[in-house]
């Protein structure tokens, strides 16, 4: 099937399949950021493929910033495959020829940004997102726009629209910046080892056997070379994994209705003494606390 | 679903500082504009009228902004970064200004009202080398002598406006690296 395209502002052109015999439902609604398209999907697990041969020629070039909502996504770019769950944003280049596989139900919001707005000195092509990204005050803020944006975009205005477009197009550069990291030594086996343990973090941060040794043995390194990898870093390995994890547990706190022993379960803790420990310690309240507060100024 | 600030709550804007209230009884959230230039007197007049909704609108969003930045201190971002992120609620500001400009029900005086809405048009097309007083006037239905003179009421000009908002983002943007990886 060809998910509805507009050559005139189109997100890319795709063709989606479902991935299990099941009634099959999707539902896709556009509108309009100021410049910027947006798209809210919403599907049964199905994987979509990028018809690049079908966009017009004439056809901006640009990058397209994904929230998933809920379910998850697996990118497919470049040879490699990227996976983001429920309130992680992806931001890939929509002129190479990519992939998304969604193996679960899934909603989703994309919203398409020119490459000049974003700055880009060499292209769209720079602009990929490394999974495991330390906390940032831009991926946080890209976040809570899009997801507000979403929540209000039908009562808001013309102006009001553009400008939040403008405000989403300064997120995603200051994320980009972000996720790409400060500069560093080319070719650094160190820099390219720790990115390869955030990697393999934001990949199997819910496996509660996860640990150093764990990862070291999977990245054929030793446990000393993989925590020196971290000297040169804003955190260490084990702070990685504390912060890709509490940021999972507030995301099931946030959405999930699960005990507090389901979250630590879900978030790859054993054990939930040590869970509310690394909570606490991360967000000042236990993980109780801080979901009756959410529940409590939530929506 | 979103986060978004307790029924009720309200952002106020007072001089280079925003205050989310969300009940009575917890503190509120503080946010600080003073890193970045300051929005004009005609924005900031028509910004401080009343408190922001939060249900609604850019105030809606602005809240949940302020809410996930409410979980950062300053260890955690860089001067720039600090900028950059407050050029971004700043824009969100304004932009509720300019919600208000169009409300009838906000007592906003004409002369506020071409400023609020000269800097949105100043904001959107500040990557447009063609941007003068002459195209501002014209996209806002107002002669260049009236633009010009509710500049002056807000104790600025337009050219002035013009280069504030171009050197603030040239500036963060030659800070930024290079994004290429």
């Amino acid at each position: 099937m060809l998910l509805p395209s507009n050559p005139s502002c189109a997100l890319v052109q795709m063709n989606a399949r479902t991935i299990r015999d099941a009634p099959a439902h999707r539902r896709m609604s556009r509108t309009a950021l100021g410049a910027l398209p947006m798209a809210r999907i919403a599907s049964v697990p199905q994987v979509v493929t990028a018809t690049l041969n079908e966009v017009p020629a004439n056809a901006v070039e640009s990058a397209q910033v994904q929230l998933v909502r809920s379910g998850s996504l697996i990118l497919e770019q470049g040879g490699r495959q990227t996976r983001f769950d429920a309130g992680e944003v992806a931001v890939y280049d929509v002129s190479e020829p990519f992939e998304f596989i969604y193996p679960a139900e899934f909603s989703t919001i994309i919203v398409q940004v020119p490459s000049a707005d974003l700055g880009l000195r060499r292209g769209v092509g720079s602009l990929t997102v490394r999974p495991g990204t330390p906390r940032s005050a831009g991926r946080d803020m890209l976040t809570s726009l899009l997801r507000s944006t979403d929540a209000h975009v039908d009562s808001l205005s013309e102006n009001s629209r553009s400008a939040l477009s403008r405000a989403i197009v300064d997120s995603v550069r200051l994320f980009a910046r972000d996720a790409a990291g400060p500069p560093r030594e080319h070719g650094s086996a160190r820099v390219a080892l720790a990115r390869r343990a955030r990697e393999h973090v934001a990949v199997h941060a819910t496996d509660v056997t996860l640990s150093a040794s764990r990862i070291a043995t999977d990245l054929h390194v030793s446990v000393r070379t993989l925590h020196a990898a971290f000297e040169d870093e804003r955190e260490t390995l084990g702070q990685v994994i504390r912060s890709v994890r509490v940021d999972r547990a507030r995301m099931l706190l946030h959405t999930t209705p699960g005990s507090i022993g389901e979250v630590a379960e879900g978030v790859g803790y054993a054990d939930v003494t040590s869970f509310i420990r690394v909570f606490k310690a991360a967000e000042g309240v236990t993980p109780s606390v801080w979901r009756r507060r959410q529940q409590k100024v939530g929506a | 679903m979103t986060e978004s600030a307790s029924v009720g709550a309200t952002i106020e804007v007072a001089g280079t500082g925003l205050l989310l209230r969300s009940d009575a009884k917890s503190p509120p959230l503080r946010f600080d504009l003073s890193d970045v230039v300051p929005l004009t007197a005609a924005e900031q007049g028509v910004a401080e009228l009343v408190p922001i909704r939060t249900d609604v609108g850019v105030g809606a969003v602005l809240a949940s902004v302020l809410l996930q930045l409410s979980r950062y201190d300053g260890a955690d971002c860089s001067p720039s970064d600090r900028r950059r992120v407050a050029l971004v609620v700043r824009g969100l500001v304004s932009a509720v200004a300019a919600e208000r400009v169009e409300d009838e029900s906000f007592a906003v005086a004409p002369r506020q009202q071409v400023v609020v809405r000269a800097m949105q048009v100043i904001q959107s097309r500040r990557n447009d080398p063609r941007l003068t007083s002459q195209s501002i006037a014209g996209r806002i239905g107002v002669s260049v002598r009236t633009l010009h003179a509710a500049f002056s009421e807000s104790s600025t000009t337009v050219a002035r406006s013009v280069r504030a908002i171009r050197s603030e983002y040239e500036v963060l943007a030659a800070a930024e690296y290079p994004l290429a990886m």
